[in-house]
């Protein structure tokens, strides 16, 4: 049987979430600084406290999209140096996991563009969309049976 | 290693627990003064700024939510330095015992020391006043000072009101639970059981959902509001959606009548329907409910429309000067607070239609600072009044054919941009009294010397032209408006009407003239070096909030703002500044022997009738 994380398709799955994660860490390491920019200037389209919504879920933005584009980077180094699923179900998860990346925190990004008073806007229900893609593709990741490289099942 | 580690983990997470889950010391209940708690169908104001953050963030700006406080360090004015005060006779001191707040007075003859703690405050913005547990439960005492802001001191609470002279304090016990509760606080219940007092003060159970005038005195009781507003489906169908939300009342979105009756509930001179409503207000607190008709449990106190003149015969029998400390002799309101009174005698109130626009108190008022709004919060609580309403355009938005400049000026017949300009000197100048300032009357009226004379309100051409005569301004009357001109006798001919108040009013009119005198617009066009003699003379008003307001009017006249003078000072330390004051007049000044003979006639005939003002 062929080592999986030797295929191919493993591998470019691996590149992709590689990618994906540096890059979407980079964005939102740039959302963390524009934020810190906003307080520090003190501008009042983020701190009045009228738009306390809007600061909580950009906050909420910034801190999840970090964190995930790190789990991407994870599961993209896991499937480098481990034989887990199948390809399809490998390309299910990852797809899964990208979904959530963009999702979750693009969600509470979106819900902080117009606000409704105490309420995010109408972008924050992508946020739980993304978190249940996010759950789905972990729940598989703690189903696959990992086995470190060279191994053959 | 690990293991002191684990150990250590181990204990702080107990520590931690132990805080969250064993219960916690049994903590004695409130029961010497009224509790705050809450009640069936309210939420008090933290569960609405979760939703509202910006309406609640301007409500704590607002002076309403400081209406009744506990006392507590960070929201008491006076100070409490220790240091004895020795006022009209009797001996105060002021001191703090850790966090709590003491007050020590003594009898009038010396030979007891009372010490109270007190408890709760009523005021903020311009004075506050304290009360003290007088031992019976819930009931409350008024501490007999006062104190006053502007002149950062200590009063005797009798001077902060202008009432007839005395040196006994009034006894105030139980004024809070019973009167003050119904419009300081938010769903105040007075449960006043028994008039008898019971040995464990059961017999006054008083209690309020919040102190102050919170949220929902406004919107009405939240917590089907909050329960409904729980699902975010229903949210956000009502954000996309818009319209009303039913669960809540929002004044702005009612009719202006019963818009402005939110406000009127307690800026009103209102009493119960019926001596049953009575009684149950007297125990559940006020019936009315933000989007009710206040008609159905109340009736407002308002001579002018009376149409059984026996109407109130039950009233005066329980007190023959209810009318006179309220309204003027012909029935307007002359104290402040009362503003819905005011209002609904205006003809924008009672002539408007929805092609006109009817006026309501949301007209000029926001009770929440708008968004654009580029003011200062404090600036914005200060009146509570929209962008702009303090110009003219309160007015001619509804009234545009005075937005020119030309059509302003041809209507009233100052100059563009002077204080003659402006709609409010006109049609709402400062006729009413409280406290200790004259205020804006909300009666929109046009100036009448046919008024003046009737009543003694002063009209607002002679409340800024101080220096004339109510002969002038009815000549300019009736040559500007055809206005019928007044007979006038000798004195309204010869003496300013702002002197013959002087002279000849009521406390109420001393106060009011008084308070003129010192107002920047009318110093400016009424000339000056003759204002001190007669504010010279009412240092030594009977009243002391009158001799309160003429010293602040005096020291705003050249020359005199170094003036020190206590208006609480024993009567001869009183006249003899009064008599400096008027000796520096009278020295480049003289009457002729007429005007000293009119003067004399006016000061004999003055209105000496005790009055006080239940603002």
């Amino acid at each position: 049987m062929t080592d999986q994380s030797d295929s191919p398709k493993s591998t470019e799955l691996a590149d992709r979430l590689l990618r994906f994660g540096w890059r979407s860490l980079l964005v939102f390491l740039v959302l963390g600084i524009v934020l810190e920019a906003l307080l520090g200037f003190k501008v009042d389209w983020y701190l009045d406290v009228a738009n306390e919504a809007r600061r909580t879920v950009w906050r909420l933005a910034h801190a999840h999209g970090a964190l995930l584009s790190i789990v991407s980077i994870l599961y993209g180094l896991t499937l480098r140096t481990s034989a887990s699923l199948t390809v399809p179900r490998t390309e299910l998860i990852s797809k899964l996991l990208l979904g959530g990346i963009i999702l979750l925190p693009g969600g509470f990004f979106l819900g902080g563009l117009f606000i409704y008073d105490g309420d995010p806007g109408l972008g924050i229900f992508l946020a739980p969309i993304g978190a249940l893609a996010l759950f789905l593709a972990v729940y598989l990741i703690c189903r696959s049976p990992v086995q470190p490289c060279g191994k053959r099942r | 290693m690990g293991w002191v580690l684990l150990i250590g983990v181990s204990a702080l997470f107990a520590a931690a627990a132990a805080q969250v889950w064993l219960p916690s010391v049994a903590m004695h209940p409130v029961s010497n003064r009224p509790l705050e708690e809450a009640a069936p169908g309210y939420v008090s104001s933290g569960a609405c700024r979760a939703c509202h953050p910006r309406n609640y963030a301007t409500w704590r700006a607002s002076w309403h939510r400081t209406m009744t406080q506990r006392v507590a360090p960070g929201n008491v004015l006076g100070s409490f330095d220790g240091i004895e005060q020795r006022l009209l006779g009797r001996t105060y001191r002021l001191h703090r015992r850790g966090r709590q707040f003491w007050g020590d007075f003594s009898s009038g003859d010396g030979s007891r020391v009372k010490q109270v703690q007190l408890v709760m405050s009523t005021g903020s913005h311009h004075m506050q006043v304290y009360w003290y547990p007088v031992g019976q439960g819930r009931l409350l005492g008024q501490f007999p000072l006062a104190y006053v802001k502007e002149a950062q001191r200590w009063i005797p609470r009798n001077a902060a009101f202008l009432m007839p002279p005395g040196d006994d304090p009034v006894d105030e016990t139980g004024r809070w639970n019973s009167t003050c509760i119904k419009c300081h606080t938010t769903n105040g219940r007075p449960r006043v059981v028994s008039l008898v007092p019971s040995a464990d003060g059961s017999h006054v159970d008083t209690r309020a959902t919040e102190f102050g005038i919170a949220c929902e005195a406004c919107h009405g009781p939240g917590a089907e509001h909050t329960s409904a507003n729980r699902s975010p489906l229903r949210r956000y169908r009502l954000h996309v959606g818009g319209g009303p939300d039913s669960t809540i009342v929002n004044p702005q979105q009612l009719t202006q009548e019963l818009g402005s009756q939110v406000c009127g509930q307690c800026h009103s001179v209102m009493v119960a329907k019926d001596q049953r409503t009575a009684l149950r207000i007297h125990h559940e607190g006020a019936l009315y409910r933000p989007g009710d008709a206040l008609s159905a449990t109340r009736v407002m106190v308002s001579p002018r429309a009376v149409a059984e003149p026996t109407q109130w015969d039950e009233l005066l029998a329980r007190n023959p000067d209810y009318l006179r400390s309220r309204f003027w002799s012909d029935g307007r309101v002359r104290v402040s607070g009362r503003e819905y009174n005011g209002l609904t005698e205006s003809p924008c109130y009672t002539h408007g239609d929805e092609s006109r626009g009817i006026l309501s108190c949301m007209s000029c008022h926001r009770l929440h600072q708008d968004t654009g709004d580029p003011r200062l919060r404090k600036d914005w609580a200060d009146d509570l009044l929209d962008v702009g309403m303090r110009t003219n355009r309160a007015c001619v938005q509804c009234h545009d054919r005075f937005l020119s400049e030309e059509s302003l000026a041809l209507h009233t017949r100052h100059e563009p941009g002077s204080s003659g300009s402006l709609c409010y000197n006109c049609h709402m100048p400062h006729t009413t009294y409280g406290l200790l300032k004259a205020i804006r009357s909300h009666t929109i009226t046009s100036p009448s010397v046919a008024e003046t004379l009737d009543t003694g309100r002063p009209n607002a051409c002679n409340h800024c032209h101080l220096d004339k005569t109510l002969a002038w301004t009815s000549a300019q009357l009736e040559r500007w408006y055809g206005t019928q001109g007044t007979p006038l006798g000798e004195v309204h001919r010869s003496v300013p009407a702002s002197v013959a108040a002087v002279l000849g009013g009521d406390a109420g009119e001393r106060a009011l003239a008084a308070w003129a005198m010192g107002w920047e617009p009318a110093m400016a066009v009424s000339g000056a070096g003759w204002r001190e003699r007669f504010l010279g003379l009412l240092l030594n008003d009977p009243y002391d909030a009158v001799r309160y307001i003429a010293y602040q009017s005096l020291r705003r006249q050249p020359g005199y703002e170094d003036l020190v003078y206590d208006f609480l000072a024993p009567a001869e330390e009183r006249e003899h500044t009064a008599n400096k004051v008027l000796q520096g007049w009278t020295a480049s000044n003289e009457d002729s022997l007429e005007q000293q003979e009119i003067y004399a006639r006016l000061l004999a005939r003055r209105d000496n009738r005790p009055l006080t003002l239940a603002e």
